[in-house]
């Protein structure tokens, strides 16, 4: 984590209160980048030690260019929003957005995860995430059906009709914090992301190690 | 813990015709300011203003809102050009870490307090 946006090119390690440049993702070798320097999200740290990134929802966002997705994909985020605003999107790949397609969470009054066309973006079943209370958001497609959780708590369920669009879309930009890095900003803040592709290949006892992190950086047992 | 030297939230809005010259600023100090968010007094189409905030450090929101002097080096024009746009600063409240550094500010709260203090008193709105 630097504060530089310059991926692996950069020097300047990021503390506490720091503005977050370049972000190396754990595995896969990607880089998540801020489009501008004023878009840096800052490093923060709670009262209970977590360290977190905090997002104005003025411009603060991140961009992972090239991200590959696969169609079976666990998605889990630690996150709190700060506000229950409206149009606020959390994750997004880009031009599918604008299609409708690809996978978002947005941050309204609701949370709401849309994995294609076929399935509305309004509201998934009670799955409020209101307020400001940190929250482990997840999806879970790993068969045909797809599940919603929040605070590990199924809210919808669903089969996906036809494909989805990363099984013909190699590539694409990941949006963290913004509708494609121009506007919808995200104000709030993420304790941890993890994206998971192929994550029907994924051993029980991965995707509960995986599942496992995500409420442990979210103050949950999932 | 690390004292932060990004201690101040800095809102800048400008006209919009002014925000190339914003931008050009900004790199010729070193920064990429980015395209900011167009703003107007309703929040609809057409753009009049374009606004950012940002985490800088105290020597620079303090030359940014006439706190303290320009450097001798600044680019011609920076005077005047800072002279046209609404510029804020806002303060951590806990600028040295001896504890949670949870961005909490002085006077706003927190960076998107700032942001929309600053936005109602110019009279305008984020154009989504």
């Amino acid at each position: 984590m630097y504060q530089e946006r310059t991926g692996a090119a950069g020097t300047t390690i990021c503390s506490v209160g720091d503005p977050v440049g370049s972000i190396e993702s754990s595995v896969g070798g990607y880089w998540a980048i801020a489009p501008s320097d004023a878009a840096r999200p800052i490093l923060r740290q709670s009262g209970a030690g977590r360290k977190y990134l905090e997002f104005s929802g003025v411009t603060q966002a991140l961009q992972v260019p090239n991200f590959a997705l696969t169609s079976r994909m666990y998605v889990g985020a630690a996150a709190q929003n700060a506000v229950s605003g409206s149009g606020m999107w959390f994750l997004e790949q880009s031009a599918q957005a604008a299609l409708n397609d690809g996978f978002l969470v947005r941050g309204t009054s609701t949370f709401a995860w849309l994995v294609r066309r076929t399935l509305s973006h309004s509201a998934v079943g009670s799955g409020n995430w209101s307020g400001i209370s940190l929250s482990a958001l997840e999806w879970l497609y790993t068969t045909a059906t797809q599940a919603y959780y929040l605070d590990g708590v199924a809210q919808a369920s669903g089969t996906i009709a036809g494909t989805l669009v990363s099984d013909t879309t190699a590539t694409d930009t990941l949006n963290i914090g913004s509708r494609n890095g121009a506007s919808q900003f995200f104000n709030g803040s993420l304790y941890a992301l993890v994206i998971a592709d192929s994550a029907d290949t994924l051993s029980a006892g991965d995707l509960a190690n995986l599942r496992t992190w995500v409420g442990q950086k979210a103050g949950r047992t999932l | 813990m690390m004292a932060t030297a990004y201690t101040h939230s800095l809102v800048v809005i400008a006209p919009t015709e002014l925000w190339a010259s914003i931008q050009a600023l900004n790199a010729a100090l070193g920064h990429d300011v980015g395209d900011g968010r167009p703003l107007s007094a309703t929040g609809a189409e057409p753009e009049t203003h374009r606004g950012v905030q940002a985490w800088v450090q105290q020597t620079f929101a303090h030359q940014a809102t006439g706190a303290e002097e320009l450097p001798a080096d600044a680019p011609e024009g920076t005077a005047a050009l800072l002279s046209a746009c609404t510029i804020s600063a806002d303060e951590l409240i806990d600028p040295i870490g001896s504890g949670p550094s949870t961005g909490e500010l002085s006077t706003y709260g927190s960076a998107a307090g700032h942001w929309a203090a600053a936005l109602a008193a110019a009279q305008l709105q984020v154009i989504e």
